[in-house]
């Protein structure tokens, strides 16, 4: 008996410095704190769920979209998220929520997905899951195609990141847990601003073809999209705003969202960008991202079109979201000056 | 699966809560069975190499202990009708017919472990023969890769067999018994290479669990893990760098990547054996030490003796005191002392079998012209350690140079330890060309940029990381003093008040955890936003 509470004791002043060590040396990008603060939402409490990479983790807004049409959301979107992990993503978060919509970005669809160059990217999507079922399928496949990558190093993140001691100033260095709670709600906006003009022709029908959809990539939007229908939840397959985009591959898209029963809105359609209003000089923080007022601007015109076709309820007089919401609104107004405006 | 890998450490876990809550009366099946499954996964479809072996050593051992067991009757028989010469004529007669079970089974198993290991290198040197002499053969090159564990198992299993055939053990009945024997899982992948009669009964018998052994058990596994990846693999990185480009480096970078390569092999080699005795101590298993601290060895057959124990015991026992006491060499002395001398004709039976020895060992370690080097420079070292061991006692008399204080013994051990660097550089560059470009350049082009012109930290390994190998090192080697006076490290911490134990152990998990080399090496860049 004695030594086995010694053995527990041990074990558990163990597990309080690992952890305090993973905290220290751990990497903490903005996008697995804000995977993390998810857990923190009350279960069934969010409206839309949005999934994919990072152009929506940069261009839309849920908190705006509180204020304006009383629907919460929230995004779960890393830098050149994996599709096996936007599945992962999506089928974990189905099981703590209870969308009334579900919105895919799948510019991802056409690309190629290199496991072993994009070791940073699927980190930012795994570090800040927590342990599951689908967790663990996304690292099968990671470790699968990527045999330099161990199942271990994603599980305990210490033991990818135990030589970040050498980089780090440890006396400077303030131990940072994973974010608990998001007031950005996964929206990781960006200020700067880069001036970007469209190419000639651009989203005009050239009658060129579309590059293929890559088989994997397509795989999961599929398993994605029949996973909603199984679960009664309607799926918007979403483009946003960027420079490197074609009328064929938005083409291609809208027939595949009709083959399976999906929606599909591409705000770089000629029609959707007038009534969007873009300042290509002023909207844009790259080629293929939103800055702040490009954010403010989609996502006020996506919370009135989700908002005109969408079931979506109003939560903004219901105490039971209200306080916490508005909270977080403050706070987002704040920090981003839209309480200015 | 490596030792030091986390499959291993699972596997371990498994294996010894399998051992522990299986009955006591079946416990060597479950370590049996835990063998082969270690072996099936490392080693896939290897395995049937091992079977093989495993199957002629028993027929073998078995057929040998019927022989005997008749011999024994018939002789008892047949004694008083027997005189003297009868009786040495008996004898031999029996000798002859055990001969001719053993001799198959040794040629069936070192005959695998030759083709195995040794084909590719002698047909290609072969044609490199038949080409410089005009013959128009060409012999096919067989590469193999080699079953795990192969020269570690068959030594173990033959060293069984002539021991059989010796009449010293008693041959394993129970082929289960006799295959767990063979593949004692911590200790097939590298040794260290077991006897029967001090192995045997400890795995048969049904061990019980002990708190303290596997404490100490763990505590050596960390120590071995230690050893490994925080000092063999940090500096492996500066020694890759060096000897991968001989042309490039030369001076004290010679110099350095020799000292290095010394602590590397030694940190890998004794930290795995660390790591498997470990293990085995968990299953209350004592296997055989296999290094007892060999740089402090003041000389080359004393580094010998404290390097890779159980290989060089083995080649004593059933190499060297056969052929020093045969009759050949025998009246090869004898002849010796007529034309040498007496003092080298009597050390003949000595010199040329150590040689021998030595040489095979040199081969042991590998099939290419570097580890014949290896073989010879250590053979040659050993036979003039021996023939001139008394002249130069004589001379250190003349020249009153004390022999029993420390700074002689300092000079002894950096001595043998130069001697021994010079042997590891043969062996670690990339051929015996190499091994003599970069010993002559180490000499001709010396220059000491390495350490003052920041030549150290353009080998791979920044300031940190030498921080942190030189303070392993300091660890290691005060470890290694406190051993040599015989104190006891574990039990000598087990008597400390237990917050004392449990910083030490912290200290020890996190020092692997953070300063281990394993999985990627972090690099920021890796992170950075590519391409959105």
């Amino acid at each position: 008996m004695k030594i086995m509470l010694k053995c527990i004791a041990f074990v558990t002043v163990f597990s309080m410095l690992f952890s305090h060590t993973t905290n220290l040396l751990m990497r903490h990008d903005d996008e697995a704190n804000e995977i993390h603060a998810f857990y923190s939402e009350p279960k069934d409490s969010i409206d839309v769920l949005y999934v994919g990479s990072s152009p929506l983790l940069r261009g839309v807004s849920p908190m705006l979209m509180w204020q304006e049409h009383g629907f919460t959301g929230y995004v779960r979107a890393s830098a050149l998220q994996a599709p096996v992990v936007s599945y992962g993503l999506l089928s974990e978060s189905l099981r703590h929520q209870n969308p009334s919509l579900v919105v895919l970005l799948c510019d991802n669809i056409f690309l190629e997905y290199d496991y072993a160059e994009r070791e940073g990217d699927l980190r930012r999507g795994l570090d800040g899951m927590k342990m599951s079922p689908e967790k663990l399928h996304i690292m099968q496949k990671v470790t699968e195609e990527d045999p330099r990558q161990s199942m271990l190093s994603y599980a305990f993140p210490l033991m990818r990141y135990h030589d970040r001691w050498k980089e780090i100033d440890l006396a400077e260095e303030e131990p940072e847990p994973l974010l608990e709670h998001s007031f950005k709600k996964g929206n990781v906006y960006l200020r700067e601003n880069a001036p970007q003009a469209y190419q000639a022709h651009f989203m005009e029908p050239t009658g060129e073809a579309a590059p293929a959809f890559q088989e994997e990539a397509r795989g999961y939007i599929e398993k994605s999209i029949a996973l909603c229908k199984e679960k009664e939840i309607p799926v918007l397959l979403l483009h946003l705003p960027k420079m490197a985009w074609s009328y064929a591959q938005s083409m291609a898209l809208q027939s595949f969202a009709e083959e399976n029963g999906a929606m599909y809105l591409d705000l770089d359609l000629a029609e959707n960008r007038a009534q969007l209003g873009l300042d290509p000089q002023m909207d844009y923080y790259e080629q293929g991202h939103m800055n702040l007022t490009g954010t403010v601007k989609v996502s006020r015109w996506l919370g009135n079109w989700l908002d005109e076709r969408y079931d979506l309820p109003d939560h903004r007089n219901d105490p039971a979201y209200a306080e916490n919401w508005n909270i977080d609104w403050a706070e987002y107004a704040q920090r981003t000056g839209l309480s200015e405006n | 699966m490596a030792f030091t890998s986390f499959r291993f450490v699972i596997f371990l876990a498994f294996a010894v809560a399998a051992y522990f809550l299986t009955p006591k009366r079946c416990r060597w099946v479950t370590l049996f069975v835990a063998n082969y499954v270690f072996y099936l996964i490392s080693g896939g479809k290897f395995f049937v190499y091992l079977l093989a072996t495993t199957v002629t050593t028993y027929v073998a051992t078995v057929r040998l202990g019927n022989m005997a067991a008749k011999n024994k009757e018939a002789f008892t028989k047949a004694k008083e009708t027997l005189d003297k010469e009868g009786k040495k004529a008996w004898k031999a007669d029996f000798t002859r017919k055990k001969r001719r079970v053993l001799i198959p089974a040794l040629l069936f198993n070192f005959g695998i472990l030759a083709v195995l290991k040794y084909s590719a290198f002698v047909t290609g040197n072969l044609n490199l023969l038949f080409a410089k002499l005009g013959i128009g053969t060409e012999l096919p090159l067989f590469r193999f890769l080699l079953p795990l564990g192969i020269s570690f198992y068959t030594f173990q299993s033959m060293g069984y067999l002539i021991d059989v055939y010796r009449e010293k053990v008693e041959p394993e009945r129970n082929f289960a018994k006799l295959a767990l024997f063979i593949s004692f899982f911590p200790q097939i992948v590298q040794g260290p290479i077991g006897r029967f009669n001090a192995l045997a009964e400890q795995l048969y018998r049904p061990n019980e669990f002990s708190y303290e052994r596997m404490k100490f058990g763990i505590q050596l596994m960390l120590w071995g893990a230690f050893k490994k990846m925080v000092i063999a693999d940090r500096v492996a990185v500066m020694v890759d760098t060096i000897f991968g480009f001989p042309e490039t480096f030369g001076g004290c970078y010679v110099a350095v990547a020799a000292l290095g390569y010394c602590i590397q092999i030694y940190g890998d080699f004794s930290g795995g054996i660390d790591i498997a005795a470990g293990a085995a101590q968990i299953f209350g298993i004592t296997l055989e030490k296999n290094f007892e601290r060999p740089y402090l060895a003041t000389s080359i057959p004393d580094f010998w003796r404290r390097w890779h124990i159980t290989l060089g015991a083995w080649f004593r026992d059933y190499v060297f005191y056969p052929l020093s006491l045969s009759k050949f060499f025998m009246k090869l002395g004898k002849k010796g002392r007529k034309f040498l001398g007496n003092y080298v004709g009597k050390l003949l039976p000595v010199l040329i079998p150590q040689f021998i020895v030595f040489f095979l060992i040199g081969i042991w370690h590998g099939a290419e012209w570097k580890y014949i080097a290896f073989g010879v420079y250590n053979g040659s070292l050993i036979v003039l350690g021996i023939l001139f061991e008394q002249p130069l006692q004589n001379l250190a008399k003349k020249l009153s140079i004390r022999m029993d204080c420390f700074s002689w013994r300092l000079f002894q051990v950096l001595r043998t330890l130069v001697l021994v660097a010079l042997g590891k550089i043969i062996t670690r560059a990339p051929g015996v060309g190499a091994s003599a470009y970069m010993m002559r350049s180490m000499v001709e082009n010396w220059d000491t940029d390495i350490f003052f012109q920041g030549g150290l930290l353009t080998l791979g390994l920044d300031h940190k990381d030498l921080w942190i190998f030189f303070l392993s090192c300091c660890v290691l080697l005060t470890v290694s003093l406190m051993q040599e006076k015989g104190i006891a490290v574990r039990e000598a911490l087990a008597k400390q008040n237990l917050y004392f134990r449990w910083v030490i152990y912290i200290c020890a998990v996190f020092s692997l955890i953070l300063f281990g080399m394993y999985g990627l090496q972090y690099d920021a860049s890796d992170f950075i936003y590519r391409g959105f």
